[in-house]
C-alpha cells in the first residue's frame, strides 16, 4: 500500500506519465486506486504530432499496469519521509 | 535481520543503486523508495535506453529529478560500480 | 471497487489496446479489473479503407489486460465529432510489450564496454 499512499499524496500535482507503449502524457494527478491505476485531467500528449490519438481527450483512465514511468518534481516529495515509509512498509510485509 | 532480498535493499535506501529494466534500459539514481513489487522511487537519476544500429551500440540519455518506476519492467537492482 | 471510471460511464471514450489499436465507444460498463463493456465500437481514425458506417461492434466486452487507457471523448468545436477523425493514413501506437530484438545482445555489447573502459581507466592510473 506503500505506493498508493505515495500517489494519494501527489493527486493535484502535475506529472509526467509514461506508458509502456512510448507515449507520453502531462497532466493533474486527479486519482488513483488500489492498482495504481491513474486517472489525469487536463492531459496533453509531449509528442501529439506522432500520437493524434488524444487530441480531444482531456480526462483520462490510466491502467495502472501499462505505466512504465512517472515523472515527479523533487518539491513533490519529502525523501525523508518516503524512506522511512519504505523501511516500515518492508516490515510489516514480512509478518 | 535480513532475511529477504528486498530486505537487503534497504540498506541501499538513500544509496546511488543502478537499475536494469526491460526493454534495454537501464538507470542509475538515488534510491528513496520501494515495495515487494519492486515498484521504485528514484531521484537524480539518469535513464539510458540502448540501441543496436548495425551492429553499433547507441545510447540515449536522460535525466529527472525524481522518478516512480513500475515494478512490471524492472529487471534488477544493485549497486554501481565503483568510479 | 475501482470507481475511477464511473464518471465515465454512458459517455463516449478513446480506448487504447495493448496490441495498439485505437477506438471510439460508449463506455456502458467495467469492473475492478478494467474489463469493460462497451457499445458501438468504431476505429478512433476513419482512413480510406473505411467507410462512414464502420461499427465494428455493437455491443463487446473488453478484456482489463487489453486495456491501456480510457479517455473521455470531448472534441471541441474546431474538431468536430467527424472532422478530426479523418485522417488519410492512422498512425500507429506501439504496443506495451517492449520486445527489443535481441536484447541480450544489447546487454552483452553494454557489459563489453564497460570492461573496456575499465581496462582503459586502470591502465591509465598506473
Amino acid at each position: 500500500m506503500l505506493f498508493f499512499s505515495f500517489f494519494k499524496t501527489l493527486v493535484d500535482q502535475e506529472v509526467v506519465v509514461q506508458l509502456k507503449n512510448d507515449i507520453e502524457l502531462k497532466g493533474t494527478l486527479q486519482s488513483v486506486d488500489q492498482f495504481l491505476n491513474l486517472k489525469l485531467d487536463n492531459i496533453s500528449c509531449t509528442d501529439e504530432e506522432k500520437y493524434p490519438h488524444l487530441v480531444s481527450v482531456r480526462n483520462i483512465f490510466i491502467r495502472g499496469s501499462t505505466v512504465r514511468y512517472v515523472y515527479l518534481n523533487k518539491n513533490m516529495v519529502d525523501t525523508n519521509l518516503l524512506q522511512d515509509a519504505t523501511r516500515r512498509e518492508a516490515m510489516s510485509e514480512r509478518k | 535481520m535480513s532475511n529477504t532480498p528486498l530486505d537487503l535493499l534497504k540498506l541501499n535506501l538513500d544509496e546511488r543503486v543502478y537499475v536494469k529494466l526491460r526493454g534495454a534500459r537501464s538507470i542509475m539514481g538515488t534510491l528513496q523508495a520501494f515495495d515487494s513489487h519492486c515498484n521504485i522511487v528514484l531521484s537524480d537519476c539518469i535513464e539510458t535506453k540502448y540501441l543496436l544500429v548495425d551492429g553499433i551500440l547507441q545510447n540515449e540519455e536522460r535525466e529527472s529529478e525524481m522518478l516512480f518506476i513500475r515494478g512490471d519492467s524492472v529487471t534488477l537492482i544493485t549497486t554501481p560500480e565503483e568510479e | 471497487m475501482s470507481p475511477l471510471l464511473k464518471e465515465y460511464l454512458n459517455k463516449k471514450v478513446v480506448l487504447v489496446t495493448t496490441s495498439g489499436e485505437c477506438f471510439i465507444a460508449t463506455l456502458e460498463g467495467f469492473d475492478k479489473s478494467t474489463n469493460l463493456v462497451v457499445s458501438n465500437l468504431t476505429n478512433r481514425f476513419i482512413d480510406d479503407d473505411n467507410t462512414e458506417s464502420n461499427i465494428l461492434s455493437h455491443v463487446q466486452l473488453m478484456r482489463g489486460s487489453e486495456i491501456v487507457a480510457c479517455g473521455l471523448y470531448e472534441p471541441t468545436d474546431q474538431e468536430t465529432a467527424g472532422e478530426s477523425r479523418y485522417i488519410v493514413k492512422a498512425p500507429t501506437i506501439h504496443d506495451t510489450k517492449n520486445r527489443v530484438k535481441d536484447e541480450h545482445l544489447v546487454w552483452m555489447k553494454v557489459a563489453e564496454e564497460k570492461v573496456h573502459s575499465t581496462t582503459k581507466r586502470r591502465k591509465l592510473t598506473k
